[in-house]
């Protein structure tokens, strides 16, 4: 039974094959056939005697209709409506040829549309959606915080990122796992190719590098494209291993792709490393959103990071970990078993009140064990937000898009009114004629959508360098776009919904003529035929043109605000004198220097950059302004008693003489730092505002002391002065306790870099080349970054960048997009009124009457759209209110600036048809009709 | 023309189709001319509907079609019965037998 009816469906597909593309032979077959059998039917009748003529006659009469049965054959084939589209298609590219102003319009219109949508799917896609390009990535679970990949820590314990000897405790007791691997931030790396002498400069890139235990790549199941990844061999003993698996596109980039390039050496931080393997292209690690360039075993760190011994330490919190669910096992039971080994493995190495200080803690932030299919990532919680916010512009501009082509075909079909009518008249059905509208509307939408496509992977990309912007900070972002099958399928169905979209509506409208009134309508009278295109088809295009207003105000209303969001970010007073400061980065050898080398250096380029012309003052910090890094720590200041713990922690930044002068910031009380707070004397401490308050409240906090207690010994500081709040990492963050005591021991402090301060006199961007000019006088192997405060504000605002950016194109496309539809609307019905006008003007009515009219009905139109618009938009910028800086979700000057901006683009694009149409005489409508 | 002509029951066009075929190969025409005369000048196939069911069989694989030379040496498309075709007509006889026979006995009924 079961092979009959699989024979019968082979048959039949095998049929209607040979039917559809040999559709040729099969009709000449089927004429030949008829033409038989009508033969042999005369030939019969002849033979009973009848005259050729009758017989021929009698033959054809018995047959009944030839076509009428050709059809019904057709029919069986079973292609008859594949054929019909077929038809309908060549038609479709015969009559869009013919009418290339408007096929060159739509296609571009909708390209950019759907390319819009394709471009912010893919990063949507990329960052938020897409899986790791390891095997069986939904086996993989994290067991720490998937947003926290480039931290340290110095203190307590911490689960959101973990300490090496806790990731040994949590791999060796959990049996849920078949294993896992952590995976760590390196820090500053510098990089020198080949084995040479030490004198030889960095390269000027900084790498991305990760330490990660020797199992990383076999848990995440990747094998190596060339060469090999790390043995379980290369995760036993510290600094034995000196290997390095490459990331394939550093690979490329600084090897060319070279076979010989394994097996070579190249040196990371001044130690000789072997590069062993490459990983294939695509896989750019478990970290989404952030270049990669290799990666080095974990017992490597000693070695590469001098100093720190960060393999043995509890209190160094800096690795992330994953591991793969063994068979069976779900991600809850996971959940239990994981948290409750390592919240154990924690408890252990404590004592008294630290643990419950850590049950505290686990109360209101519990251990993360997270699914790992998508990997970690930073940026995704950075931009996740603003993509899905740009998602929803997009979308909104595809709805204008196809309510821009609607109207478009509709004007179309208008025009091609009189042909419907007859072929309705003429019997074709209704269906068959939205057919036919909706394979052109497909056909155009088809080839929108592989030109969308093409500018999408173009437009992604330059989105993606537009955020970083040169920003030296805040690092780029680096996401696969090319587009998967995801991305390929998003575009189809939005092929396919805008198709019904534009291509429906106006199908339905123009097959819904009344027969006998458009007929009537052909007779020719002075108002009939304005009158009748004015009732059918006008208000439907006014509805669109409305809508498209609509829309464009509810994206100008929120492009309004984003932008002036982005100008109180930008220019905001943040506490320091930011159009006057620069900060130096110079990335310090570390065997170089260290110790009081350090400090030296620190010297000699503060003295060296402050005799650059133009300086004002010039200080070095730990830290300094926008660099990225940040330090903390507990402190007990005289005179406060701490209710919680919590209430000890306080912000630290070491810095040199003159910072506040150097930065801008205004002391209230007391003084700078000076130089003479380096050499003698109890340690000095500049403490801000928040923190005085906090802690002393009314008291004086001049003369006071702070305690800050580490792992190793107690410091003690004196209080010189309080400087106002000023933000140094963040525009956006609340002000928190800061102190910033003097810097004035080597051994402290963040190693390997040497930050500066600078202020000077004028444009800041004209002393970027001096500055550099005077660190290279200092040290010329040193790499550095000079950079304008302002710039790497901008940096810590990329995502803001983005979002406006992208916004302020999409509202100006709308803009233009709906200004277009207004104008294709005004200028069709005023084309449709010629008669009226020119009656009107026979009548008495002055040019300037005429225009008034037109563009007051273009005005009306425009404001009704406003009037929807504008509660849509208020009630979306909630949506974004998240995004915004210094201007409230209702912002009167961003409101009436885009209301402005969109009655004056209405009154711009039908202003032509309006003058158009008063420039009608009586004459030249008589003689159109 | 004094045919005592019976319009063809639904469905029994295709049984009548394939029980010609069954016993030769044969052309459309044929096939018409065919029932005509076996059935004694009673069962006249609407020419309008004979060459829709022989697609309709051809595409469900019950009959096959290949062009051959005719009796008086023309071109004419021949149609076969295949194996499918004939599984399908004992099914669709032996159905009508029953049913013929049923009808038979309820008509007999007194």
């Amino acid at each position: 039974m079961l092979s009959r009816v699989i024979s019968q469906g082979l048959s039949d597909i095998r049929y209607r094959v040979r039917a559809l593309f040999f559709r040729a032979s099969v009709e000449q077959d089927l004429d030949d056939e008829l033409r038989f059998h009508i033969e042999r039917e005369i030939e019969k009748y002849e033979r009973q005697g009848m005259p050729r003529d009758a017989a021929l006659r009698r033959a054809r009469l018995e047959f009944g209709g030839v076509e009428q049965m050709k059809e019904e054959s057709r029919d069986m084939r079973g292609t008859a409506r594949l054929e019909s589209i077929g038809r309908d298609l060549r038609y479709a590219m015969r009559s869009l040829r013919g009418r290339p102003a408007f096929t060159l319009t739509v296609i571009a219109t909708l390209a950019l549309g759907i390319g819009a949508n394709t471009a912010i799917f893919t990063l949507v896609d990329a960052l938020l959606l897409r899986p790791l390009p390891v095997s069986h990535p939904e086996q993989l679970v994290i067991v720490s915080d998937p947003e926290q990949v480039n931290n340290n820590n110095v203190g307590d314990p911490l689960t959101a990122f973990v300490s090496f000897p806790l990731y040994r405790d949590v791999r060796a007791r959990n049996t849920v796992f078949t294993d896992m691997y952590a995976n760590g931030w390196s820090g500053p790396i510098d990089v020198q190719m080949g084995s040479g002498s030490a004198g030889e400069k960095a390269t000027a890139e900084q790498p991305y590098a990760r330490f990660v235990t020797g199992n990383f790549f076999s848990v995440l199941g990747v094998p190596a494209y060339a060469g090999r990844t790390f043995t379980a061999a290369e995760d036993q003993t510290p600094g034995q291993d000196p290997v390095v698996v490459l990331s394939y596109d550093y690979w490329q980039r600084r090897f060319s792709g070279s076979r010989a390039a394994i097996g070579s050496v190249m040196r990371v931080n001044d130690v000789a490393v072997t590069i062993i393997g490459v990983m294939p292209p695509g896989f750019s690690g478990d970290i989404v959103g952030q270049p990669l360039d290799f990666w080095l075993p974990i017992m490597m760190d000693p070695a590469i990071q001098p100093g720190m011994n960060l393999l043995d330490k509890r209190d160094w919190s800096w690795l992330m970990m994953m591991g793969r669910l063994k068979q069976g096992v779900t991600l809850e039971q996971a959940r239990q078993q994981v948290s409750a080994i390592e919240a154990n493995a924690v408890r252990e190495n404590l004592s008294g009140r630290a643990v419950s200080q850590f049950d505290d803690g686990l109360k209101g932030n519990p251990i993360q064990v997270v699914s790992g299919a998508r990997g970690f990532s930073e940026r995704r919680a950075e931009y996740g937000k603003a993509l899905w916010v740009l998602m929803v512009a997009v979308g909104l501009v595809i709805l204008v898009v196809c309510a821009n082509v609607s109207s478009l075909m509709l004007a179309r079909i208008v025009a091609r009114r009189r042909e419907m009518t007859v072929r309705m008249t003429l019997g074709a059905a209704r269906g068959r004629l939205i057919q036919q509208l909706l394979v052109e509307g497909a056909l155009l939408a088809i080839v929108s959508s592989v030109l969308g496509l093409l500018a999408a992977t173009w437009g992604s990309r330059v989105l993606l360098t537009t955020v970083h912007g040169g920003s030296t900070v805040a690092g780029p972002v680096a996401i696969n776009t090319a587009p998967d099958a995801r991305v390929l399928a998003f575009t189809a169905v939005m092929t396919l919904a805008c198709t019904l979209l534009f291509g429906l509506l106006p199908a339905f409208r123009a097959t819904r003529v009344d027969l006998a009134t458009s007929l009537r309508s052909q007779g020719r009278n002075l108002m009939g035929a304005a009158r009748v295109g004015a009732r059918v088809n006008i208000p439907f295009g006014r509805v669109l043109v409305v809508a498209q207003i609509a829309l464009s105000m509810l994206l100008l209303i929120g492009g309004g605000l984003l932008v002036h969001s982005m100008q109180q970010l930008l220019h905001s007073d943040i506490g320091v004198d930011r159009d006057h400061v620069i900060a130096v980065r110079v990335q310090t050898r570390r065997t170089q220097y260290v110790g009081a080398r350090l400090t030296q250096l620190r010297r000699d380029l503060v003295g060296r950059v402050s005799q650059v012309p133009g300086v004002n003052a010039a200080a070095f910090a730990d830290h300094g302004l926008f660099s990225g890094g940040s330090s903390g720590g507990r402190v007990d200041v005289s005179g406060f008693v701490p209710q919680a713990d919590s209430e000890r922690i306080v912000s630290i930044d070491q810095v040199g003489p003159n910072f506040f002068h150097a930065i801008g910031a205004r002391l209230i009380r007391g003084r700078d730092i000076e130089s003479r707070d380096l050499e003698t004397g109890p340690p000095t401490v500049v403490i801000n505002e928040t923190m005085a308050k906090r802690y002393f409240g009314a008291r004086d906090p001049l003369g006071g002391t702070v305690m800050q207690v580490t792992q190793a010994d107690t410091l003690r500081y004196t209080i010189v002065g309080v400087v106002r709040d000023f933000q140094n990492s963040n525009v956006r963050g609340n002000p928190f306790r800061e102190m910033y005591p003097v810097y004035n021991n080597p051994h402290r402090g963040n190693s390997g870099q040497a930050k500066l301060v600078v202020h000077v006199r004028g444009d800041p961007s004209r002393f970027v080349g001096p500055i550099r000019r005077a660190v290279e006088d200092v040290d010329a192997t040193l790499p550095t970054a000079v950079d304008p405060v302002n710039d790497l504000v901008r940096g810590t605002v990329s995502q803001d960048l983005l979002l406006v950016q992208v916004a302020m194109f999409f509202c100006i496309l709308t803009l233009v997009l709906a200004a277009l539809g207004l104008y294709g609307v005004t200028a069709y019905s005023t084309s449709q009124r010629t008669s009226e006008f020119g009656l009107r003007a026979a009548l008495g009515a002055e040019p300037g009457d005429v225009t008034r009219m037109v563009l007051g009905e273009a005005v009306r139109v425009a404001v009704i759209g406003v009037v929807i618009g504008v509660p849509a938009g208020l009630a979306a910028t909630r949506l974004i209110r998240a995004q915004l800086f210094g201007v409230g979700t209702i912002d009167l000057p961003s409101l009436s600036v885009a209301i402005g901006v969109l009655v004056a683009t209405a009154v711009v694009a039908s202003y032509l048809p309006a003058r158009r149409a008063a420039r009608v005489g009586p004459l030249e409508a008589l003689r159109l009709e | 023309m004094a045919d005592v002509r019976l319009d063809l029951p639904q469905g029994t066009l295709d049984l009548l189709i394939l029980k010609a075929l069954s016993l030769e190969p044969m052309h459309g025409w044929g096939i018409s001319e065919r029932i005509h005369q076996v059935s004694r000048a009673t069962l006249q196939i609407p020419q309008g509907s004979l060459y829709p069911a022989l697609h309709r069989l051809e595409r469900r694989g019950w009959i096959s079609a290949s062009w051959g030379a005719s009796d008086n040496n023309r071109r004419a498309k021949y149609y076969e019965l295949t194996r499918a075709g004939r599984k399908q007509l004992d099914a669709e006889a032996q159905d009508w037998e029953r049913l013929t026979t049923a009808v038979a006995l309820v008509l007999r009924m007194s």
